[in-house]
């Protein structure tokens, strides 16, 4: 008995250990993404946000961000910048707008609006308002549409509320009772427009607009419209666009204006509505009926004219790619250049998808959001890298500490990232250059054309651990599930030393870390179609090239515009193309020639039109720089890829400095030149991360 | 020790008189069922699992019974099936919160579960809540993967793709004695209270009766922690979980000449409360206070007779009416909307089954179903739909020594009627077959090799069809098949610490297609019912068994462990595709050992859940960590002159470990239970 006691005794402790898990769960940092080319050159609006609502009872509302000047996408920002919010967002996000510093997301099913800072979204407050649905601002007061309004001897007869905030001091200052399940709301001057639903009585729902004087916050009537009223848009002629869900039924969903010197209903239009937004004189209206016994769903995109006040377009999407929408669920619209945001829900419980669309409707990008991505806030504020502690405590700082040289090649970002001011010097770009991928800044440098490189340091040897990758290199790469995988790739070659005299300068042997294409270039997975499209698919280990400064500078698009010579017999020209009519030359170079040597891989973009309108940069297998996604496993380097100058493997114990060269030679139309972009580095050890080598 | 070993005996002998005496030992589950009826002495109870010799189930079966099942530290029916291997468990927290199975994830509306040999039905949303099936009276649970090896049975139950029996005690009385009494009561965390009590008299040695009664109360408060690293850190209360649940059964247990029947009304009454998801709110500013009310009645009497040495007959009949009220008062939570329904179910049910034994190794049976559904409930627009199902089916089954097969072939015809003309989905009629075969490759070992092919379906249930707004009267069944190999071994040893070794292993493949899903139309709060969906299940189920002797001390140990890949396979453009789909672990086990020493009973037990995703699409955000709890009890029988009591007490989740089953719906902790059980 007693032997078996212990026995048993040792063997259920060990299962015990055994079992033992991390208790605890992490803090999910962002998925970050590059969807598009970068825009150096971004107007005042910054970037935008988007609210995930999640689906409820999941407590999955969620909040993304999209940078414009990097052309990141980053998916939850929201429990990395806030570890101490209990339950994160929460559930489900009915609305998201920005006030002045301030962004504000209603929680629905939290029964709270969550206060950001814009620049960080870094919580502030929260307001908690019972079943809140919308809210909208002015002249400093927020108001907010709440289905729980006073209840009444009838449960079932219970009207909503309008909820006033004092946003200097988060507080509630007044309540104005309205119709029933109000939704959106319009300040129109004095008056604030409140589209009441009715939801919750169906069938009896409400049909009217509530108008509220501002200054006396109360009703002052209701404008009989139709029923299960929700969106709300007001347009420069004063008029205001109410949407109408019908029942679902029998009732369609259609759209009404009301003349808000008459209060009166001017006009119907039979065009269902699911979301709308307006910009300028344009209203962007998508509809979505579900049709049982089809089982589909029935979906128009449309535009009504303001103006004019009619359907003058059926199909804002213009080049087919609306059947990839499941569910659109949200539109925005950027009031600076006109680009159509669309998201779709799927199904629901699954992560949806935002499309970007140019002003003419042709499909820029797509990424990957949040559940149920709905509700879209541009915002003026460029959003603030998030604070990183360095986990392990220590004093190692995980990023580049220093930039010892950089010589981009010619290209259409070179004097642009980082920006040259006239008399700049090499110090001094430098310095821009750290200030841009140093530190975590997370900004983003151009190598131009091949050959062009940076070298940068640490302030500690980055370690080469067995069996684990080791660093990786931001740039802004991005793929597509296409088989082969492509996108947007412009490979670096990444060089690795060790400071082995021991005085702090790049000034030791270099090796070079042998990717893919450096050991078996035929085994690249774009190889063959490569090469059936006439590219130059060698790899060269002993490749020279040289740019001649331009004898002038044009300032309109020019095709021979800065002339290089390769020692395989090769020569040609650098484009000068539309968008960029900066020099393409390093301004502060004074040399009449550039000259750059190392290996060169093959050419991996291909025109897949035929007529130069899509170009794929295909993807390396792996081991070099800006050639996947930065969140991909593949922008993660291990140091024992290195090899000397003949091609040998050497081990070395840790590096100090990374030297990063653009790695292909191609003119990819009017996309430009392939040159590798750069935005930091990051020692994974430091950072806790552990992935496995190949 | 002695007696069992009597008992074991005279039941064995019994058994081989019987008609299923081949296939019906492997447990005293399927005995129960099967012989209780004819069965003149009941000593049933008393059979241990000590040195019990059986034959093999030709379909993975599990049973836990007896003593073992005594033992566990379960609340109710829902907590002992975990224990089972390829089960997964639906729970949504505390004594009062949904409880479902699903066997080989294929769903729980395809598990068939049965009280007593009939169907519990739900024709509303097709799902059993097991937490409500008290253990108090429960006397064995088994779960059969693909339908019961048996021919002789009603056609419901060939017709679901798993099934999970339980089956209450029966009166058992001592040669002298004509009355049996037991009142027992337990108390512990969460503000538990649980009397109950049985009655059992004999009135001849043709009829016995049991009348037995619960109460239960419970706060279902709990305290529970969320916590993330370098984070937030906060404990709650759960609140509104509280249950006030009374169940009452009266049963009749007669004998015939050839045969037996019995007769037995159930009734349930309940109020609960919804405590909700725990989700983020201003703390302590918004109440939850969803309630509940259900009232279930069902009256259900079973006959069956052998008429000569060939045929005999079963007759299956049930009446049951079901009431759900459910209250969201905005008066009590102004966050709420105003919802306040009552629904209504009632079913009827007829079932004859007819066998024959043509030769001593073959037999056909033939079984008819009638069933007649309707609901009604006060909801805008309900359609009232009202649903006949009839069922046919025909059956064969082959033995030999080493070899067995069987076949069966159903038929399913549903008429579904609503009181608006065109509401109604249209007729279905379907066939669906089952093949199962066994081979035993030595004569004289306990070896044998197994496997079964099923095609089944489940219809829409008239929630997916009717409900007003979300249901769809274009849906098609969904249908599953299921294809298992798998093998049984077993070995008895006279000496030496280990007494019994006992392993089943199966593999499995199944597909679910047309799998009904709930789709949003165009917004959050309008969603409808469709057939999209496809998933394929790989699956591995291990169990084994052990009696272990240590001197005075006898040991029984059993492990399970669950291997399963259950992909959704609706859409390869889809970025999920392929992704496994929500709440299913690919690693699932459990542990229990139970040592018995003179009066003294000793009980742990291990489950272990592995890591899981909420969403079919894998990600870092849907990722669920692996939970796992230790749970122990100690129990004493007490003799007194002429009574015993037992006490046992409980900790569960002994590590205090904070889990969810599901989203947002956490688990208690460490908690703890006394119980006092007194026989007279």
């Amino acid at each position: 008995m007693k032997t078996f006691g212990k026995l048993l005794a040792i063997s259920l402790i060990a299962l015990f250990l055994e079992g033992c898990r991390e208790n605890i769960d992490p803090i999910l940092p962002p998925e970050n993404s590059v969807v598009t080319y970068p825009d150096p050159m971004v107007g005042d609006v910054k970037g935008f946000f988007l609210l995930n609502e999640g689906n409820m009872g999941s407590n999955k509302a969620s909040l993304d961000y999209f940078d414009y000047e990097s052309g990141e996408y980053s998916c939850n920002i929201f429990p990395q910048r806030n570890p101490n919010v209990v339950k994160e967002l929460g559930d489900v996000g009915n609305d998201l707008q920005v006030y002045g510093e301030r962004l504000y997301a209603v929680i629905n099913c939290s029964n709270l609006i969550e206060i950001m800072e814009l620049s960080t979204a870094k919580h502030i407050g929260t307001v908690s308002i019972a079943n809140c649905r919308y809210i909208t601002f002015d002249k400093g007061f927020a108001y907010v549409s709440s289905y729980a309004g006073p209840v009444q001897i009838d449960p079932n007869a219970r009207p909503g509320k309008i909820v006033k905030i004092d946003t200097a001091t988060l507080s509630i200052v007044g309540e104005c009772v309205v119709g029933y399940q109000p939704e959106e709301m319009a300040v129109v001057g004095n008056k604030l427009y409140v589209a009441n639903s009715g939801g919750y009585r169906v069938p009896n729902y409400d049909t009217t607009v509530s108008v509220i004087d501002l200054e006396t916050f109360t009703e002052l009537k209701r404008i009989e419209v139709a029923i299960n009223l929700h969106r709300l848009e007001l347009d420069r002629y004063g008029y205001l666009w109410v949407s109408s869900r019908g029942d679902y039924n029998d009732k369609q969903s259609a759209l009404y204006a009301i003349d808000t010197r008459t209060d009166e209903v001017a006009l119907k239009l039979d065009l269902p509505v699911g979301n709308m937004t307006r910009c300028g004189d344009s209203l962007y209206v998508y509809s979505n009926a579900f049709d049982k016994q089809a089982q589909k769903h029935n979906i128009s995109y449309a535009i009504v004219n303001l103006a004019s006040r009619e359907v003058v377009d059926r199909h804002f999407i213009k080049d087919g790619t609306e059947s990839q929408i499941v569910v659109p669920y949200g539109v925005a619209v950027n009031p600076e250049t006109r680009e159509i945001l669309v998201t779709d829900a799927g199904d629901y419980v699954t992560p949806g998808k935002l499309h970007c669309y140019n002003a003419d409707g042709v499909r820029q990008w797509s990424v990957t959001t949040g559940d149920i991505p709905a509700h879209i806030a541009f915002t003026h504020r460029r959003l603030k890298p998030a604070e990183q502690t360095t986990p392990g405590g220590n004093d190692t700082n995980p990023y580049i500490t220093s930039v010892f040289d950089y010589r981009p090649a010619v290209g259409q970002f070179v004097n642009e990232l980082p920006k040259y001011e006239a008399g700049d010097t090499q110090e001094k770009m430098n310095a821009k250059v750290l200030a841009a991928i140093g530190n975590n800044a997370r900004s983003q440098i151009s190598l131009g054309g091949y050959g062009g490189y940076v070298i940068v340091g640490f302030d500690h040897t980055i370690p080469n651990v067995s069996g684990l990758r080791d660093f990786r290199v931001l740039g802004n790469a991005f793929c597509n599930p296409t088989t082969p995988v492509g996108g947007s790739c412009e490979p670096g070659i990444i060089m690795v030393s060790r400071d082995d005299n021991g005085n702090g300068q790049p000034d030791d042997a270099w090796y070079e870390i042998a990717g893919s294409a450096h050991r078996n270039v035929k085994g690249e997975a774009f190889y063959d179609i490569a090469k059936q499209a006439g590219l130059d698919v060698e790899f060269y280990s002993d490749y020279q090239i040289t740019y001649y400064r331009p004898t002038s500078e044009p300032d309109e698009p020019t095709i021979e515009y800065i002339r290089w010579t390769d020692n395989k017999q090769s020569e040609g020209y650098c484009i000068k193309n539309s968008t960029h009519l900066q020099p393409y030359f390093p301004q502060w170079i004074d040399a009449e020639t550039l000259t750059f040597s190392g290996s060169r891989l093959p050419q991996n973009g291909i025109d897949t039109s035929g007529k130069e309108t899509n170009f794929v940069l295909y993807r390396f297998a792996y081991g070099y720089a800006d050639n996947d996604a930065n969140t991909n496993v593949e922008s993660a380097i291990d140091i024992d890829w290195a090899v000397d100058s003949e091609g040998k493997a050497v081990s070395l114990n840790g590096i100090d400095f990374i030297k990063i060269y653009s790695g292909v030679n191609q003119q990819n139309g009017w996309i430009g030149e392939c040159s590798t972009e750069i935005s930091g580095i990051e020692d994974l050890h430091a950072l806790g991360e552990r992935i496995a080598t190949r | 020790m002695k007696r069992s070993l009597h008992t074991l005996i005279f039941t064995t002998a019994l058994a081989t008189l019987s008609l299923n005496a081949a296939r019906a030992q492997y447990v005293e589950g399927d005995r129960l069922r099967d012989h209780s009826i004819t069965d003149t002495v009941h000593r049933i109870e008393s059979v241990i699992t000590v040195g019990r010799r059986k034959a093999v189930e030709t379909v993975p079966a599990q049973v836990l019974a007896g003593q073992e099942l005594k033992r566990l530290n379960v609340v109710s029916v829902a907590d002992a099936v975990r224990y089972f291997s390829g089960i997964q468990i639906k729970d949504y927290g505390g004594i009062g919160g949904l409880k479902t199975v699903n066997i080989r994830s294929m769903g729980t509306q395809h598990v068939g579960v049965f009280y007593d040999g009939v169907q519990l039905g739900n024709a509303q949303n097709g799902q059993i809540d097991l937490g409500r099936f008290s253990m108090d009276n429960m006397e064995a649970i088994s779960v059969y993967n693909g339908q019961k090896s048996n021919i002789f049975q009603s056609a419901k139950d060939f017709a679901s793709a798993g099934a999970l029996y339980m089956t209450t005690r029966r009166p058992t009385f001592d040669s002298t004695k004509r009355n049996n009494l037991r009142l027992s009561f337990k108390t512990g965390s969460f503000g538990t209270a649980n009397p109950a009590a049985l009655w059992e008299h004999r009135f001849n040695e043709n009829l016995d009766a049991q009348l037995s009664a619960e109460y239960l109360y419970t706060t279902g408060r709990y305290k529970f922690s969320y916590r993330k690293l370098n984070g937030y850190d906060t404990t709650e209360v759960r609140r509104n979980g509280d249950v006030n649940a009374v169940r009452a059964e009266g049963g009749l247990f007669g004998r015939i000449k050839n045969g037996g029947w019995r007769a037995k009304i159930y009734f349930y009454n309940s109020e609960r409360g919804y405590p909700g998801a725990s989700v983020r709110e201003e703390p302590g500013k918004f109440r939850h206070e969803d309630r509940q009310w259900d009232r279930n009645i069902f009256a259900q009497g079973s006959l069956r007779r052998h008429f000569g040495k060939r045929y005999s007959l079963m007759v299956n009949a049930k009446y049951a009416y079901d009431f759900l009220h459910y209250l969201s008062d905005p008066r009590e939570d102004v966050s709420t909307m105003y919802v306040d329904n009552h629904y209504h179910q009632q079913e009827a049910y007829l079932s004859l089954a007819n066998e024959v034994r043509i030769k001593d190794w073959w037999r056909a049976s033939l079984s008819a179903d009638a069933q007649f559904n309707t609901l009604t409930a006060d909801l805008i627009d309900f359609a009232y739909p009202t649903r006949l199902t009839m069922l046919g089916s025909a059956a064969t089954a082959i033995d030999f020594e080493r070899f067995k097969m069987q076949a069966s072939l159903l038929y399913t015809f549903i008429h579904d009627h609503t009181r608006y003309a065109g509401a109604a989905a249209g007729d279905r009629d379907e066939w669906t077959p089952t093949v199962i075969v066994q081979y035993k490759p030595l004569r004289n070992e306990e070896w044998s090799l197994r496997a079964f092919y099923k095609r089944i379906f489940r219809m829409p249930t008239l929630n997916d069809l009717y409900y007003t707004f979300i249901g769809n009267k274009y849906l098609k069944p969904e249908y599953t098949t299921q294809y298992n190999v798998g093998a049984v071994y077993g070995r008895n040893f006279h000496r030496g610490i280990v007494r019994r070794v006992e392993v089943q292993a199966d593999t499995y493949f199944n597909q679910v297609e047309d799998k009904i899903i709930a789709m949003p139309t165009s917004n959050q709060f309008q969603w409808t019912m469709l057939n999209l969906g496809y998933v394929e299940i790989l699956g591995v189920d291990a169990s084994a068994q052990l009696q272990w002797k240590f001197g005075p001390v006898t040991v029984n140990t059993r492990l399970n462990y669950t291997y399963q890949e259950a992909q959704d396979r609706t859409d390869p453009t889809s970025e999920w595709y392929g992704g496994q789909i929500p709440y299913i672990p690919w690693h699932s086990g459990s542990v229990i050992v139970g040592g018995v020493w003179r009066d003294w009973d000793l009980n742990y037990s291990f489950i272990y859940t592995g890591e899981r995703y909420e969403s079919r699409a894998n990600t870092p955000a849907n990722h669920a960590q692996p939970w796992y709890t230790s749970d122990m009890s100690l129990s004493r029988n007490i003799r007194f002159k002429r009574s015993s009591l037992r006490v046992t007490i409980e900790v569960n989740n002994i590590f205090n470990q904070q889990y969810e089953v599901v989203q947002c719906y956490p688990m208690p902790g460490t908690n703890f239970k006394v119980k006092l059980n007194w026989t007279l």
